[in-house]
């Protein structure tokens, strides 16, 4: 086994994708505190994901086709 | 020099005067400006003062009022806007610094129809940047500084509508508009010791006003008494063809039918089960006072709210719908001239939101307003403390991880529904600093809400107590 086999915590998809785009935007620091949020952000989809959904269940959102007239 | 004490007076008092002469609107709107140059940007709590604009429309209130023309209680009180307003006159940055000389040639749906009502825009007040939306941990996210609370200034005024609470509840102004996208109008109401109502989502166009989460963001009053803040809501409500999500229904306040019906014996309050869990030992003190006072005008049972991932949705919609409606400002890297350093990182990861998690809370939140609906159908209003604690100091910041601050366990379940709610002044708690009772009812209950929150004030006076000059 080699000496540094310690393992680093797993950086979140949404993390790793921001720093692809943007990374050569951020310090040390500020990387940390987009992992940190990214971290979050997963926690609370990992949450909303426990939530039982049915296929038919929609988006709450409100949709509707532009008001016109008839013909 | 102190505001004009006639600035502390309610709107229906300011009325009178101004009817029997004893006062003027330009007289009120001078004091007003005057008090927000001095006060105000000593609270950090001014964007701008519109001068010009205000002495136009008081002065043309003056001549109205003076020829018999009357256009109801807000003609001729000056009021402030929450810097997402677009009004002309005056640039309308949203908090931010990247938007420092943005200026719009028309004005909000709010602002217009406030003019109309004969109201005098005298100021744009203060703001946390972007709304909050960027997910700020630092008290002084704002190009005009950290918000002071007139209560004690070394303190939080509360955001997002930070300027707005401050000015009201430093008697600067009658009235001011916020908005509230997940606490933003009762949380600086509660903190600075003020009453703010949060309305049904759709009960005000939005026309004009910054969008950070459209299917969240709501308009809504801060004002120092119950009644004031029904004078404001019968001014603004109402459809607006420009705003697709406002509704055709029509407020009105006083409500011409009268008083809501109720039971024979009063008001139905549900208090959430596990309210008192995380909330400072004096608001406990002044919630109980506050329970038992409605008994008077009602019942208090317990209810047990439904564990459902509220804060996690209202979390994930709103860090999506922020991230597409600043997409721009992120892409172009001017996201990184914000004045937090919290909000220069997280908008990166927000725009990385996978579609799926945003739709999932999308289909989530259907069940939570369903069951929200079903809860609130039973009772007149749901009642508990607004926050858990009191304004915190500037020194501390809001890692939504141990957040020194807590909502009211109906805050995130109200906000994803649009239920409206009214924070009240019920006392004073830790360093002196004010506590608040929030009424949350029913999608379109405003009426029952404010017939119901002036009973409470009716019977208490801590919505008369004013901070120190």
């Amino acid at each position: 086994m080699p000496p540094n086999s310690k393992k680093e915590p797993e950086i979140p998809a949404m993390a790793t994708a921001a720093l692809a785009r943007f990374g050569d935007r951020f310090d040390e620091a500020q990387r940390e505190v987009l992992i940190k949020t990214a971290r979050q952000l997963e926690e609370a989809a990992e949450d909303l994901r426990k939530w039982e959904l049915a296929n038919g269940d929609e988006p709450d959102s409100a949709f509707s086709a532009l008001q016109g007239q008839d013909s | 020099m102190p505001p004009d004490p006639l600035l502390g007076l309610s709107i229906g008092e300011l009325g009178a005067k101004l009817r029997s002469g004893e006062t003027s609107p330009t007289a009120l709107a001078r004091a007003a400006m005057e008090a927000l140059d001095s006060t105000g940007r000593e609270l950090n709590a001014v964007a701008t003062i519109m001068d010009e604009r205000a002495m136009r429309q008081a002065t043309r209130a003056e001549a109205e009022l003076a020829s018999g023309h009357d256009r109801g209680p807000l003609h001729g009180i000056p009021w402030g806007a929450k810097d997402l307003l677009a009004a002309v006159g005056a640039p309308t940055t949203w908090g931010a610094t990247p938007f420092r000389d943005q200026v719009f040639d028309y004005d909000a749906t709010v602002v217009r129809r406030l003019e109309q009502a004969g109201a005098v825009l005298v100021a744009k007040l203060a703001m946390v940047e972007l709304a909050g939306g960027m997910g700020y941990e630092e008290l002084d996210a704002a190009w005009t500084g950290p918000g002071r609370n007139p209560w004690d200034r070394d303190s939080w005024a509360g955001g997002s509508s930070s300027g707005s609470g401050a000015a009201v509840a430093a008697r600067l102004l009658p009235f001011a508009i916020g908005s509230e996208t997940f606490g933003s109008i009762v949380t600086p109401a509660s903190y600075c010791g003020i009453t703010g109502l949060r309305p049904t989502y759709g009960r005000v166009s939005r026309y004009g006003a910054m969008a950070l989460s459209w299917t969240m963001d709501k308009l809504g009053p801060l004002c120092r008494s119950v009644e004031d803040c029904g004078f404001v809501l019968d001014a603004i409500a109402g459809p607006d063809e420009n705003d697709p999500t406002s509704v055709q229904r029509t407020f009105r306040y006083p409500a011409p039918e009268g008083r809501p019906e109720q039971r024979k014996d009063g008001f139905r309050f549900g208090v959430p089960a596990g309210w008192r869990e995380g909330t400072e030992p004096e608001i406990v003190v002044n919630i109980e006072a506050s329970l038992e006072t409605l008994r008077q005008i009602g019942t208090v049972e317990e209810v047990a709210l439904p564990d459902m991932p509220s804060n996690q949705a209202a979390r994930i919609i709103i860090a999506a719908e922020g991230a597409s409606a600043f997409e721009d400002l992120i892409e172009d890297g001017r996201v990184m001239q914000l004045q937090a350093p919290s909000c220069r990182v997280k908008p990166h990861v927000y725009a990385a939101l996978p579609a799926a998690d945003y739709l999932r809370a999308m289909r989530v939140r259907r069940h939570i307003s369903a069951a929200y609906d079903r809860i609130t159908a039973e009772y007149d209003a749901i009642v508990g403390p607004t926050t858990g604690n009191v304004s915190p100091l500037l020194t501390q910041t809001l890692d939504r991880s141990t957040r020194p601050t807590t909502s009211a366990p109906i805050g995130a379940p109200g906000n994803l529904a649009g239920l409206p709610a009214i924070a009240v002044p019920n006392g004073f708690g830790d360093r002196g600093m004010p506590t608040s009772l929030q009424f949350t009812g029913r999608a379109w209950t405003e009426s029952r809400l404010l017939t119901i929150a002036s009973e409470y004030q009716a019977r208490t006076e801590h919505h008369l107590a004013a901070p120190p000059a």
